[in-house]
C-alpha cells in the first residue's frame, strides 16, 4: 500500500488517539477512585497508584502463577484489592479522621510507599510482562488501524465507569456516599453510618484502580514502581474539574491523547513531563479545572 | 542581658552538640563520619521542610526534587564552569530556590490538594528530566563530582565535616532568626488560619512563594553539600522515597521545632546502618514509621518531651513562645491618639450589593462613619451584617458599589492592603492563630507595622531587634489593656472563651487600626465581661481615637455605645439614625418581631 505524505499524517494522527483513548479510559478509572476518596474525605490519595499495581500484581499472581481463569484472575484481583482498601481505611485512616488533611494526604503517602515496598520484598524487583488475552495484532477499522487488545480495554474501563455512575446516582448507598461528602455530620444526623459509607468509598476506589491495574497490565511492563502511572488519573481529574465527575472523566481522556500526542511530537520520555507541564497551565488559568464549575464560597 | 534558666539549658545543650559534632572527625573512622555528615546534610534538608510544612504549614512532597537542582547545579558549575565550589553551592541553591518560588505559585489560590499534586509532579519531573538527559550529566549514570576546595586547597573528607557542621550552624541560626521574627509569625499565622491572617495584613501570595523559596533553598544547600560529600551524584538519590524520608524525618523530630529536624535526621540516617541486614526493608519500614509516627505521635519527639515534661524549665509571664520578654511599661502611649477633627468622613460605603449565586446576601447598602463615631449594625440572623464586614475588610469582592477610606477607593484593594491603610478586624466566631501563644497573636496584629525584610531578620540586625523589641513591648501593652498579660505565653486556644474575645480585640488594636471593625464583640460573654467590654470599646474610642464599626445582638451594648445604628434585614437597610429614633422604629420592630432571633 502506498499512502501519501497527508495519509501518513492522519494514520499517525488516529494511531495516536486510539491509543490516547486507550490509556485515557484507564486514567478515569483511576481518575474515578480518586474523586470518590477526594469528595468523601477530602483526602488526595498518593496509595492510588499503588493499588493499581496491587491490581495488576494479584491478577498476574492468579492467572500466571496459579494458572487460574483471566476473569477469575480479574475479579479475585478486584475483590482482594477492595477488601485490602477498606482494611486500609479502618487501620490507617480511621485513626486520622479528625486531624489536618495534610496529615492525611501524608498517611496515603507512607501507605503508597509501604504497598510499593513491600510488593518488592515479596516479588522481589523482577519484571514481569502479563501475557496477552486478545491479540495485540491491529486490524483496519475505517482506515485506523486498532488492535482488539485496546478496544476491548476501552470498551470494559467504559462499561465499569458507566456501571459506578449508575451506582453513585442510583442505589441508596451511592446516595449515602454523596451525602456523607457534603456533610458529615448532617448524613450521620439522618441515619448514614458514616464509618460504613468510608469503608465502602475506600473499597470501590481500590477496585476501581485494581481493575484499571488489570487492564493496564498487557501494555506495560509491570514492576512495582507502576503505580507512578496512577498518579495520571489524578490529573486528568485535576484537569476536568475535581467537583464534577463527568468533567473529571473528560479531563483523564483528554490527559491520555495530550501525553500521546506529546510522545510523539517531543519524546515518549517526556509523557510525563508534558502531562505535569499541563497540569500547571491549566491550574495556573483554571484552577477550577476545565469542565468544572467555579465554587462558590462565602468566608 | 541576664539570661534566663531555660535560655542558659538551652545554649548550654547547643555548645555540647555543636563541639561534639565538630570534634568528630577526631575519634570517628572513614565510614562512621561519612554517615554523620550525612545526617547533617539530611537534617539541612529537613530543616527546610520544618520552615515550609511545619511552619507555612504548606504540604511539599518533592524536597528531593529541589535538592536534585542544588545538587546538580552545584556539580555542573564546578565541572564545566569551574566556578568555586561554595560559590557553586550558593548559586545551586538560589536556583532551588526560584523554582520553589515558581512552585509556591499555583498554591496561592489552590488547597493542599493541588499543592500536594504539584509538588509531588516536579520531584517526579527532575527526576525524570536528569534520568533522560545524557548530555547534561550522563543520566543515570550519574556525574562524578570533584572534592571541594577551599583556599586553593582540596579538602579532605574530614576537613568537609566540619565545614558541613559550620554550615548546617549558620542555616540553623538564619532559620531560627526568620521564625523569631514578624516573617515567621505570618507563616505560622498562615498555618493557623489564612482567613485572620489576611485580615491581620499578612500578603498571603508573598508569604506562601517565600515559604517554598525557603524551603527550596535550603534543600539545595543540602544537595550541594550532598554532591561534595558523596563527590558522586546519580537521579537515584533524589527519586520520591527520599521526598518521603526528608517528611518523616521531619515528623519523628517534630516537625513544627526546628531542633527536631537534627534529631530526626540523625536517627533516620543511622537507623540503616544498624540494620545492615534488613536494607531491603528500608522503604517500607520509612512508610511505616511515618504511619505510626502520624497517628501516634504527630508531634514528633520534640512536641512529645515538650508536652511531658513542660514546667520542667521555669517559664516567666512575659514570654512569648519565642522567648522574647517585654521589658518597658509604655502604656497608653501604645497607640498614639489620632488628631481627628469631628465632621471628617472616614469610611463610606456606596451602594454596595454582592450576590452569592442566587442569593442577593447584600442590596444597595449606604453608610457613612464619622472619623469620631461609634456606628453599630443590628440586624436579624442572616442579614448580611458579616458579609458587609467582609466586603469592608476585603476578604469578599462585592458586585457593585464601592467602599471609601479616607476619600480613596479602596473598593478593589485587597485585604492586607486594607489591613495597612488602618482597617481592623475581630471574627463573629473568633478565628485566632491557636497554636500560637496570646501574645504573639498580637504581635501578629502588628505585622503591618514592622518594617524590617526578610534578610535583615535572618541576620537578626541592630534595627531589626530594636524593632522586635518595641513591637513585642506594644503587643505586651495591649494585653494589659485587656486584662490579659498573666496569660502572654498561653496558647490561644487554651484561653476561655471571654478571654479569647478579648484577644481579638487586642490583637486588632495591634495595627493601630483608624478603624475597627467588631462583630459580635460581646456574644458569649457574661453579664460582668460584658460590662468590661464596655468599657474597654469607650476607651478605644476616647483614648486612642479609633473609629468603630460594631455588629451587635446585644441591645445594652448597642444602646449604650452607639452614636448612630444602621438596621439590617436581608441584605436591605431598613434604617440608618440615632438609637433612640432606632428603638421606636416600626419597620425595625416589624422586622425583629416577625423573626424568631430577636
Amino acid at each position: 500500500m502506498t499512502c501519501g505524505p497527508n495519509e501518513l499524517v492522519v494514520e499517525l494522527l488516529s494511531q495516536v488517539l486510539i491509543s490516547g483513548v486507550t490509556l485515557g479510559s484507564l486514567y478515569a478509572l483511576v481518575g474515578l477512585g480518586f474523586v470518590v476518596i477526594y469528595r468523601a474525605t477530602k483526602v488526595v490519595n498518593f496509595a492510588q497508584g499503588e493499588m493499581m499495581m496491587l491490581g495488576a500484581m494479584l491478577a498476574l499472581y492468579f492467572y500466571s502463577d496459579l494458572q487460574f481463569p483471566y476473569f477469575l484472575a480479574f475479579l479475585l484481583a478486584v475483590m482482594l484489592s477492595g477488601v485490602f482498601g477498606a482494611g486500609l481505611e479502618r487501620f490507617a485512616y480511621r485513626p486520622l479522621l479528625n486531624a489536618p488533611v495534610l496529615t492525611l494526604i501524608l498517611a496515603t503517602v507512607a501507605v503508597g510507599q509501604m504497598i510499593r515496598a513491600g510488593v518488592r520484598i515479596l516479588r522481589g524487583s523482577e519484571v514481569s510482562r502479563f501475557p496477552s488475552i486478545l491479540s495485540a495484532d491491529p486490524f483496519l477499522a475505517a482506515g485506523v488501524a486498532v488492535t482488539p487488545l485496546s478496544l476491548s480495554i476501552i470498551a470494559i474501563a467504559v462499561f465499569l465507569v458507566c456501571a459506578f455512575m449508575l451506582f453513585f446516582r442510583k442505589t441508596k448507598l451511592g446516595k449515602g456516599m454523596e451525602a456523607t461528602s457534603e456533610n458529615r455530620e448532617a448524613a450521620l444526623l439522618v441515619g448514614i453510618s458514616v464509618n460504613q459509607t468510608f469503608s465502602l468509598v475506600w473499597a470501590i476506589s481500590s477496585g476501581l484502580a485494581a481493575a484499571a491495574g488489570v487492564l493496564l497490565a498487557p501494555l506495560i511492563i509491570i514492576t512495582p514502581e507502576m503505580g507512578t502511572i496512577g498518579i495520571k488519573g489524578f490529573i486528568g481529574a485535576i484537569l476536568g474539574g475535581f467537583n464534577n465527575i463527568p468533567g473529571a472523566i473528560a479531563g483523564c481522556f483528554f490527559l491520555g491523547i495530550i501525553e500521546n500526542l506529546g510522545g510523539v511530537y517531543i519524546a515518549s520520555s517526556m509523557k510525563d513531563v508534558v502531562s505535569f507541564i499541563v497540569l500547571v497551565l491549566v491550574l495556573t488559568v483554571r484552577p477550577q479545572g476545565i469542565f468544572g464549575a467555579a465554587e462558590g464560597k462565602r468566608a | 542581658m541576664k539570661l534566663t534558666p531555660r535560655k542558659q539549658v538551652a545554649f548550654g545543650a547547643i555548645a555540647l552538640v555543636l563541639g561534639a559534632c565538630a570534634s568528630a572527625p577526631l575519634f570517628l573512622s572513614n565510614y562512621p563520619l561519612f554517615v554523620f555528615s550525612l545526617a547533617i546534610v539530611n537534617a539541612i534538608a529537613v530543616l527546610g521542610l520544618n520552615l515550609v510544612m511545619g511552619c507555612a504549614g504548606q504540604i511539599s512532597l518533592g524536597q528531593a526534587g529541589f535538592a536534585a537542582i542544588g545538587a546538580y547545579a552545584t556539580a555542573l558549575l564546578v565541572v564545566n564552569l569551574d566556578v568555586s565550589y561554595w560559590l557553586a553551592l550558593l548559586l545551586g541553591a538560589s536556583l532551588a530556590a526560584i523554582c520553589g518560588y515558581i512552585l509556591g505559585l499555583p498554591a496561592l489560590r489552590l488547597g493542599p490538594l493541588y499543592v500536594s499534586m504539584v509538588t509531588f509532579g516536579f520531584g517526579l519531573i527532575v527526576v525524570i528530566i536528569v534520568q533522560n538527559w545524557y548530555e547534561l550529566a550522563n543520566g543515570p549514570n550519574g556525574m562524578i563530582v570533584p572534592p571541594p576546595v577551599f583556599f586553593g586547597r582540596e579538602l579532605f573528607p574530614r576537613e568537609f565535616h566540619v565545614a558541613i557542621v559550620a554550615v548546617v550552624t549558620l542555616l540553623f541560626l538564619l532559620a531560627r532568626n526568620i521564625v523569631d521574627s514578624k516573617h515567621g509569625r505570618a507563616f505560622i499565622a498562615i498555618r493557623e488560619s489564612e482567613l485572620a491572617a489576611r485580615g491581620m495584613g499578612v500578603n498571603l501570595a508573598h508569604y506562601k512563594t517565600t515559604a517554598f523559596a525557603l524551603g527550596a533553598f535550603y534543600a539545595g544547600i543540602s544537595g550541594g553539600l550532598f554532591a561534595g560529600l558523596a563527590q558522586f551524584i546519580n537521579p537515584d538519590a533524589f527519586v520520591f522515597p527520599v521526598s518521603i524520608l526528608y517528611v518523616t524525618m521531619a515528623i519523628l523530630g517534630g516537625i513544627s521545632t526546628l531542633v527536631g529536624a537534627a534529631i530526626g535526621s540523625a536517627m533516620l540516617t543511622a537507623l540503616p546502618e544498624v540494620l545492615r541486614g534488613a536494607a531491603e526493608y528500608k522503604d517500607f519500614l520509612t512508610g511505616f514509621l511515618l504511619l505510626l509516627l502520624l497517628i501516634f505521635l504527630p508531634n514528633g519527639i520534640v512536641g512529645f518531651v515538650r508536652q511531658r515534661f513542660i514546667g520542667v524549665l521555669p517559664a516567666e509571664t512575659g514570654y512569648s513562645s519565642s522567648g522574647r520578654i517585654a521589658m518597658h511599661d509604655v502604656l497608653p502611649t501604645t497607640l498614639h491618639r489620632r488628631e481627628r477633627s469631628e465632621k471628617e468622613t472616614l469610611l463610606k460605603v456606596e451602594s454596595l450589593s454582592i450576590s452569592f449565586g442566587g442569593l442577593k446576601a447584600l442590596q444597595n447598602v449606604n453608610l457613612t462613619l464619622g472619623s469620631d463615631e461609634i456606628l453599630s449594625i443590628i440586624g436579624p440572623n442572616g442579614a448580611g451584617k458579616t458579609t458587609l464586614f467582609n466586603l469592608i475588610s476585603g476578604l469578599d469582592r462585592p458586585t457593585t458599589g464601592r467602599v471609601v477610606l479616607d476619600g480613596a477607593d479602596i473598593t478593589g484593594m485587597s485585604a492586607h492592603s486594607r489591613a495597612r491603610l488602618g482597617i481592623a478586624r475581630t471574627f463573629q466566631n473568633l478565628d485566632l492563630f491557636g497554636e500560637m501563644s496570646a501574645l504573639d497573636n498580637v504581635r501578629v496584629g502588628a505585622h503591618t507595622r514592622l518594617e524590617s525584610s526578610l534578610l535583615q531578620a535572618a541576620l537578626r540586625t541592630g534595627a531589626q531587634r530594636a524593632e522586635e523589641a518595641r513591637y513585642c513591648d506594644v503587643a505586651m501593652d495591649l494585653l494589659r489593656f485587656v486584662g490579659l498579660e498573666r496569660y502572654a505565653n498561653q496558647k490561644a486556644n487554651s484561653l476561655a472563651f471571654g478571654h479569647q474575645r478579648l484577644l481579638e480585640i487586642a490583637r486588632a488594636l495591634a495595627s493601630a487600626p483608624k478603624l475597627l471593625l467588631l462583630d459580635e464583640p460581646a456574644a458569649g460573654l457574661s453579664s460582668s465581661e460584658l460590662d468590661f467590654l464596655m468599657v474597654l470599646i469607650q476607651r478605644i474610642h476616647k483614648e486612642f481615637g479609633i473609629s468603630v464599626l460594631l455588629i451587635g445582638h446585644t441591645m445594652r451594648l448597642v444602646m449604650t455605645l452607639s452614636d448612630r445604628v444602621i438596621v439590617l434585614d436581608h441584605g436591605v437597610q431598613l434604617a440608618d439614625g440615632l438609637p433612640t429614633e432606632i428603638q421606636r422604629n416600626s419597620r425595625v420592630i416589624e422586622a425583629y418581631l416577625g423573626t424568631d432571633d430577636a
